[in-house]
């Protein structure tokens, strides 16, 4: 890449982001950072980045708001949710709302700046966290379908390369696992992706919140 | 107690469903007085004119008339019910039966208080009619009260028993102080005193009582909530974070095994109730299994589960072999980290064991993985399961693990083998 990829580190912990920053600071260009909603959907909708990290849970609303508000103003970003968080509906929730990634804080500097350049050119990232939580998603584990009829279906081949992804294989491993090239896997993971964004939206956090109060 | 005819027994309000008692309702829309009689009309499924006729003849008939429509207007249900879990009771008869048999009841009401009216048991009939829907408004009320969360439909239905309550016992004084004859003085006096007592006690007991024991569970229950609520959401923001923060920065590998453990058993409480609990399903099973290979060899495990499903001998069987596999990976691999991938099929158990470590030549198994045949393959293969390992040098490892799910836990043989009580 000739120029370095623009990043906004939205957090609400200044030590996070200052480790993020230091992880990734050689390889990207961290231009802003944020610690709540209102802060994150300002810098983000001036600076105008190619990715912003994005926390699951921040002060003032969620990952999702921050999403809403960027796209409410039509600013073009790239999300990829960065958590510590383990609960299945919040990282589908950040999902749906329109991240095209989820990575949880564990990873690795060089593993995040791989995820971050990936996200950057318009691919899905999938930890292999996330993908387990769309197969559960789409298996009904977490009732997505009973709320939402129109969400479509995994094709066999969807599946496969979820299961391989959740199995903890890297792209180029399940690529030729299934002897298909890395970039239809990337096809396949957007795919799915998308048929998890399509459906509604409103709906979803609906059910969300009705979820953590049983 | 003829109230019993007013008052339909009550059915599951899961829509207008026509052929299932319901308690019926206020009709707001077609009344004349205040609905009473249209609701009644329309639940028992006939003419209000019917109903209103009725009550106009039983109220000629010693003044019974206004007594029930009181009752009836007091009790009868005025919102919708949409969660009430009764069982359904179905009507069975056609409308034109019911009509027959409510003109039947309304005819004997009226012959009935003229009989009474007339003799000398009058001026007791008045007090025990009072007493009764009184005692008959506590009870069953308060059962049904019983069977449903506090809302809308209860605090009505309290505020209605309280005043048909009241009433019901000042008119059963006042007949009884009319009651003038010096015998019945003395029996009827006592009697109406201790029905006047049996039914205050009947009446208020249970609302006083299920009123503030309810009141004082919901809201213990909601502070409860609220407070873990809270705290979960405090010590995600900072103990996680950190905890997070520390395996990475950390190099000091006790201190960063100490963080992930902490950090998992944390998540773990504030997360998922279900591991918690000591009867474990296969996810929470597995989970568990691997955290103690986690914290034993001090290497990250990424634990994926696509489902769930109980834990029988087989399936324990089958996470002590996916334990096994995880400990190989994490003694003899030297990656640094190892997935391990679960999903419950509806016919089969699939486990996957992978790391990215040195791997070996399977064909080539030294005496050193007499342990990986015996505790992983033939372990899962006496099981009615199948395994597989996947490895080459250089190229990691993959132990997948199948167990097909038996429909019948009792057809299953294998089910006292040792396995399932070897501890580890």
């Amino acid at each position: 890449m000739t120029e370095q990829t623009r990043v906004v580190l939205v957090d609400d912990h200044a030590l996070v982001r200052a480790g993020v920053k230091a992880e990734i600071g050689e390889a990207v260009q961290v231009v802003g950072e944020a610690d709540d909603v209102e802060g994150a959907i300002e810098v983000i909708t001036t600076l105008e980045p190619d990715v912003v990290l994005l926390d699951v849970h921040l002060p003032g609303g969620n990952g999702p708001a921050v999403i809403q508000g960027v796209k409410d103003a039509d600013v073009e970003t790239c999300f990829l949710a960065l958590s510590v968080s383990d609960a299945a509906e919040d990282v589908i929730a950040v999902i749906r709302a329109g991240a095209r990634g989820y990575v949880t804080k564990a990873i690795d500097g060089v593993d995040l700046i791989d995820a971050i350049a990936r996200v950057a050119a318009g691919d899905a990232v999938f930890s292999p966290r996330l993908a387990g939580f769309v197969l559960d998603a789409f298996a009904g584990e977490i009732p997505l379908a009973e709320i939402d009829p129109e969400l479509d279906q995994l094709t066999n081949r969807e599946q496969e390369v979820l299961r391989l992804l959740a199995r903890g294989y890297a792209y180029k491993e399940v690529a030729s696992r299934l002897t298909i090239s890395v970039k239809t896997v990337e096809t396949h993971a957007s795919s799915v992706l998308r048929k998890l964004q399509l459906s509604n939206r409103h709906e979803l956090s609906r059910w969300a919140a009705h979820r953590r109060l049983i | 107690m003829q109230t019993k005819v007013k008052r339909k027994r009550p059915g599951r309000r899961q829509g207008p469903d026509p052929d299932i008692w319901q308690v019926p309702r206020i009709d707001t829309h077609d009344r004349m007085a205040t609905g009473t009689a249209a609701g009644i009309a329309r639940e028992i499924g006939i003419d209000a004119i019917y109903v209103r006729v009725s009550f106009v003849l039983l109220a000629i008939a010693g003044g019974w008339g206004i007594v029930l429509y009181g009752i009836a207007w007091a009790v009868l249900a005025r919102q919708t019910l949409s969660d009430t879990p009764y069982e359904p009771i179905p009507k069975g008869v056609s409308p034109s039966v019911r009509l027959l048999g409510y003109a039947m009841v309304i005819f004997g009401l009226v012959v009935l208080s003229n009989l009474f009216g007339t003799s000398p048991l009058g001026s007791l009939v008045w007090p025990a009619v009072f007493l009764g829907a009184a005692v008959a408004i506590g009870l069953d009320r308060s059962q049904l009260d019983r069977l449903k969360p506090l809302g809308e439909f209860q605090r009505h239905s309290i505020s209605a028993r309280l005043v048909v309550g009241l009433g019901l016992l000042f008119a059963g004084v006042v007949s009884a102080s009319v009651v003038s004859l010096s015998f019945w003085q003395a029996i009827g006096g006592i009697a109406v005193a201790a029905l006047v007592l049996v039914g205050a006690g009947i009446v208020f007991a249970p609302v006083v009582s299920g009123l503030a024991s309810e009141v004082m569970a919901e809201r213990r229950g909601r502070i409860r909530s609220e407070e873990r609520a809270d705290m979960a959401a405090h010590l995600h923001d900072s103990v996680l974070q950190t905890l997070a923060l520390i395996q990475k920065r950390s190099d000091d590998a006790g201190v960063v095994s100490l963080a992930r453990r902490q950090e998992r058993e944390l998540r773990t409480w504030l997360f998922d109730d279900k591991a918690m609990n000591p009867n474990l399903g296969f996810r929470a099973g597995l989970q568990r299994q691997m955290a103690t290979v986690e914290d034993l060899y001090e290497i990250p495990i990424e634990v994926i589960v696509v489902g769930d499903c109980a834990t029988d001998g087989d399936v324990a069987a089958l996470l002590q072999a996916s334990r096994e596999a995880a400990a190989n990976a994490a003694r003899h691999s030297g990656a640094g980290r190892v997935d391990v991938y679960a999903e419950v099929m509806p016919s089969v158990l699939e486990v996957f064991v992978r790391d990215v470590g040195i791997g070996f030549d399977p064909d080539i198994v030294g005496s050193d993985r007499a342990g990986v045949r015996d505790s992983i393959i033939g372990r899962i293969e006496r099981h009615g399961g199948t395994a597989a390992i996947h490895s080459s040098k250089g190229q990691g490892t993959e132990v997948e693990l199948r167990l097909p799910r038996t429909e019948n836990d009792s057809e299953d043989p294998d089910r006292l083998d040792p396995d399932q009580v070897e501890t580890f």
